[in-house]
């Protein structure tokens, strides 16, 4: 049983906030991906858990035991680096036999440990090579090895597929899926890029500012954001966001909050937004029903790029009226080239309503009775 | 200024026309291998005749070697000049111990402190910048400091702690002088490791200090080889800090002996030029073994 | 092992290694810095207490700012001042004329140039001690250097012993040492230049000079200002040859700075006002460091 457990973990650099009030439990065996832009304190609170940063304030722990003031190397735990961090003065064998060879493992173990280590990871003939004569994916594979072969409690990554192509990412993300679930070992991954986030993750840790905004697992961050954010840092094409208000009280059209240029109806919003504050609703390109001639309560827009991507086509488009714009996907039989005018509708239940000041989601609090008018196009 | 720039740019275009010109001439009769291969020779001459003529002289008797006209190529080669320098001067014998005891001792002292001083400025964190601003101008100025500077203040100092005139007051005195030396050859290394690394080694075991001896010091070891060289010609070659801070056979190094071997009446020319040939021949020879690194060395952080 | 059990029994080891993490940057950095602290704040310290003090055969004395005022007003320091700066000039334009020259020579197609410049290496790992006997030894009464200037001169020339010409029989061996310093450092950065940029540069129509100016000049610009800061301070520490070979003289025509500097403390003895000179020293020396610093590109 290994749990992962950070307790108020704040970060400073200076005046500087690194990572502020962390606190997330990672399960025993559990894959849990810290996912968030650049500068958003994910590497540091991971570097928090390796003992290579300090925390500032509160306690990390694993399985109760604090770990806070551990020197790193009693921790036992391995990480994988983005720069992958391989001696370049040791080959393939000695690279992964290293944390073995610092522990004091005699060499016919060794030799038997990384032999089987280099088998699991497929890179069995490479262990008398030289690093700098590997490609980029084995390279990969022995900073892992490395990582595994004292089969740590924690096993942490940080980006470490950042440097390779599309194709070997893909395959490199299901190893590491793999890998992962055989040796059920509780493990850490921090990363930049929420498809590889998605498709790894048990559970993910949104990032944002040094702060966590939302834990959850891939399915809850994707269809439940939390925020603003996460709603449109989750999903690509990102989901549309709109500064919008009610036209009146209790009125089901919406219009652009500043000046009113465009507007639509949405059944069912939430009742917190019942008066004419302004709020932000915000759509996936795929919620949007898109209509070729007018149909009551859709927004009128033109196209202004089409992007067709085989079953489906991906529009950019402007709302009549406003320079915002948003991006629309579409069957690939509706017929429409830069320049048409095209009809938008919205339905609430595939639309996300956020606090227009702070992000916050604000959630229907009643089933609305006549919440599904328009569908749209959802797969 | 900006006219003196000026004018400095038209000597040089003048030159380089002329050079040019000169060029094309020999081009247009073929002479350019033939006149850049003599000069190369020429080089080549200069550079190595007088050391011939000492390492020559060193087998010679005195009347051969001072022979007007000088014979360039003598018949009656001898090595009794060599046993006939330690019969003479038996001290040799000290002075070749002290050169090679104060010779490792410094160097051993000047490289691990240089190399560890290095890496801690160069991969830590310092108040006011010191690491990053400040101790490049630091080693600069004890670069560039006349040793002799420093080296009359030592003198008093040394005399009161009792250091003059042993062999580790001047080891210590020249490991200071070649610390600076070592930080400035080993920088360039210390800043192109990827912190990551280090990382890696505590993670995978080791004390950060651990990682120090046994990830990092193997990566540098191109630059502490170098650094090695030069700190450990520097010291064998030395003669202010050794002329000044020794006075007898105790600690006094190779280099004073010869600076001091001249008698009242005549310089023992034949063996003279035995001493000068003992003192050349390690770092010659040790010259020789490394002139790759050597060469590097040499144009190391002038060339990247 | 585990992790509890870690902490039962390690507490002590744990945060004692801890400390030891926590100042490894000023257990690795602060060795040295108490070395050069030793060995150049302290003497430099020193030596501003000894600069007010006059040492004769009664003891010493204190006498304020009595030896800086002598220093200034009497003409021996500026005189070695002069000489140094002489002795710089010249040796320092021939090192760096000559090395450059001998450097694009030896760039262009020359038989056995990695030999050439294995051999170039002779002279600097030489002992400046044994140079200037090497010379001392070719400058001889009726020796190599008499013969081979005979056609021109009456007699052999007394290289060392007349004032007008000792300086300069100083500046050759320092020639025949350092010069290939130069021609190394150059060198390595004429080769430095791709070829494929001088071929894109003879596509562009340049011709050999335009391509001098245009393609190799930028490359070695940096590299000939780090030579002439080198032998700069390489000629103003000149100490070993003017030592065996003249000792400042004759009539003091080779007294350079560190050779008045010695006699003034060791011959008679005057450490306040040697210390006084060396602190005046100090001075020029920081200036040139910090002028070449800050003008020059070249990072040290």
């Amino acid at each position: 049983m290994v749990r992962v457990r950070y307790d108020d973990v704040t970060k400073r650099y200076g005046n500087e906030i690194g990572a502020k009030d962390i606190d997330i439990t990672i399960d025993d065996g559990e894959f849990a991906v810290l996912l968030g832009p650049s500068g958003c304190g994910k590497t540091t609170t991971l570097r928090c858990l390796a003992g290579l940063t300090d925390p500032t304030e509160g306690e990390i722990r694993i399985d109760g035991t604090d770990i806070t003031d551990k020197h790193p190397k009693n921790r036992d735990i391995a990480m994988v680096f983005q720069e992958l961090a391989l001696y370049p003065h040791m080959d393939v064998a000695a690279n992964i036999g290293y944390p073995l060879k610092v522990e004091g493992v005699d060499k016919a173990t060794r030799r038997e440990r990384v032999e089987e280590v280099a088998e699991t990871l497929d890179i069995g003939e490479l262990l008398d090579r030289e690093t700098d004569e590997l490609s980029g994916g084995q390279r990969q594979r022995v900073a892992i090895g490395r990582a595994i072969i004292r089969r740590p409690s924690v096993f942490l990554m940080d980006e470490p597929l950042a440097s390779l192509d599309a194709k070997l990412k893909v395959e490199m993300r299901n190893e590491i899926k793999k890998l992962q679930r055989e040796l059920g070992i509780t493990t850490l991954y921090v990363t930049h890029d929420q498809e590889e986030a998605m498709t790894l993750g048990d559970t993910l840790i949104v990032m944002n500012d040094g702060t966590v905004q939302q834990v959850g697992t891939p399915t809850e961050v994707y269809h439940d954001p939390a925020n603003q954010f996460v709603a449109g840092f989750i999903g690509s094409p990102s989901m549309n966001f709109l500064q919008v208000r009610r036209e009146a009280v209790g009125s089901q059209r919406v219009v652009a909050a500043d000046d009113a240029t465009f507007s639509f109806s949405v059944t069912g919003l939430p009742t917190a937004v019942d008066d004419t504050e302004p709020f932000v609703l915000g759509v996936r390109p795929q919620y949007f029903s898109v209509h070729q001639s007018p149909v009551d309560g859709a927004a009128k827009a033109e196209v202004t790029v089409t992007e067709p991507m085989g079953d489906e086509q991906l529009l950019t488009v402007q709302l009549a009226g406003d320079s915002k714009e948003l991006a629309v996907r579409a069957p690939f039989d509706v017929a429409v080239s830069r320049g048409d005018t095209i009809w938008l509708g919205v339905s609430a239940d595939s639309a996300y309503v956020f606090n227009a000041e702070t992000g916050a989601r604000i959630r229907q609090t009643e089933a609305s009775p006549d919440a599904a008018v328009p569908t749209g196009s959802r797969p | 200024m900006a006219t003196d720039t000026q004018l400095n740019r038209d000597i040089g275009r003048t030159l380089l026309a002329g050079v040019e010109r000169i060029h094309e001439t020999l081009d247009s009769y073929g002479l350019v291998p033939t006149v850049t291969n003599g000069i190369a020779l020429l080089f080549v001459v200069w550079t190595l005749f007088p050391v011939y003529w000492m390492v020559s002289g060193s087998l010679r008797t005195r009347s051969d070697l001072l022979a007007t006209p000088p014979k360039l190529v003598s018949t009656a080669l001898t090595v009794g000049n060599y046993p006939e320098l330690f019969v003479q001067r038996p001290a040799f014998y000290e002075f070749l111990f002290n050169s090679a005891v104060v010779t490792v001792g410094s160097t051993a002292l000047a490289v691990l402190l240089g190399t560890a001083a290095t890496y801690g400025f160069v991969n830590y964190e310092f108040p006011y910048n010191l690491g990053r601003f400040h101790l490049p101008f630091l080693v600069l100025t004890t670069r560039f400091l006349p040793p002799i500077v420093t080296v009359i203040p030592l003198y008093v100092i040394f005399d009161t702690a009792g250091l003059l005139n042993t062999r580790l007051g001047l080891m210590l005195a020249y490991a200071a002088f070649n610390i600076p030396f070592v930080v400035w050859m080993l920088k360039g290394f210390f800043a192109e490791l990827p912190d990551s690394i280090v990382e890696a080694a505590v993670l995978d075991g080791h004390t950060e200090l651990g990682a120090f001896f046994k990830i990092v010091l193997p990566m540098v070891r191109p630059g502490l080889i170098a650094a090695t060289i030069f700190t450990v010609i520097n010291a064998w070659n030395e003669l202010l800090f050794a002329v000044i801070l020794t006075s007898n056979t105790n600690a006094q190094t190779l280099p004073v002996a010869l600076a001091t071997f001249k008698t009242a009446y005549a310089i023992q020319w034949e063996l003279l030029t035995v001493a000068g040939t003992i003192a050349m021949a390690p770092v010659l020879l040790f010259a020789f073994l490394v002139r790759e690194k050597l060469l590097r060395g040499f144009t190391m952080g002038a060339v990247r | 092992m585990s992790l509890q059990s870690n902490t039962a029994v390690g507490g002590h080891y744990e945060s004692a290694l801890l400390w030891v993490e926590d100042h490894l940057r000023w257990i690795l950095t602060l060795p040295a810095l108490a070395v050069l602290a030793a060995f150049f704040v302290y003497p430099v310290g020193r030596a501003l207490v000894l600069s007010l003090y006059q040492f004769d055969t009664a003891g010493r004395h204190f006498v304020g700012l009595g030896n800086y005022v002598a220093i200034l007003t009497a003409g021996a320091f500026w005189q070695s001042l002069w000489i140094t700066a002489k002795f710089m000039f010249f040796a320092v334009s021939f090192e760096v004329g000559l090395g450059i020259a001998i450097a694009f020579v030896l760039n262009s197609k020359v038989r056995f140039r990695g030999l050439v410049q294995t051999i170039g290496l002779v002279p600097l790992v030489i002992s400046p001690t044994v140079v200037a006997l090497l010379w001392q030894l070719l400058y001889q009464n009726g020796g190599v250097l008499d013969s081979l200037v005979a056609p021109l001169t009456n007699g052999p020339v007394p290289w060392l012993s007349d004032p007008s010409i000792a300086l300069y029989a100083l500046v050759l061996p320092d020639v025949w040492q350092m010069t290939p310093l130069v021609t190394l450092i150059v060198l390595a950065g004429l080769q430095s230049v791709p070829d494929h940029v001088q071929e894109a540069a003879m596509m562009d129509g340049a011709g050999r000079m335009r391509r001098l100016i245009d393609v190799t000049l930028p490359y070695i610009k940096e590299l000939i200002v780090l030579v002439l800061i080198l032998r700069i301070v390489g000629t103003m520490r000149v100490f070993a040859k003017v030592f065996v070979l003249t000792r400042g003289g004759p009539a003091k025509s080779t007294e350079v700075i560190s050779m008045a500097m010695y006699r003034e403390a060791f011959s008679y003895g005057n450490y306040g006002r040697a210390s006084t000179m060396a602190l005046l020293l100090l001075l020029i020396a920081l200036a040139i460091t910090y002028a070449f610093a800050t003008v020059s590109e070249v990072e040290f």
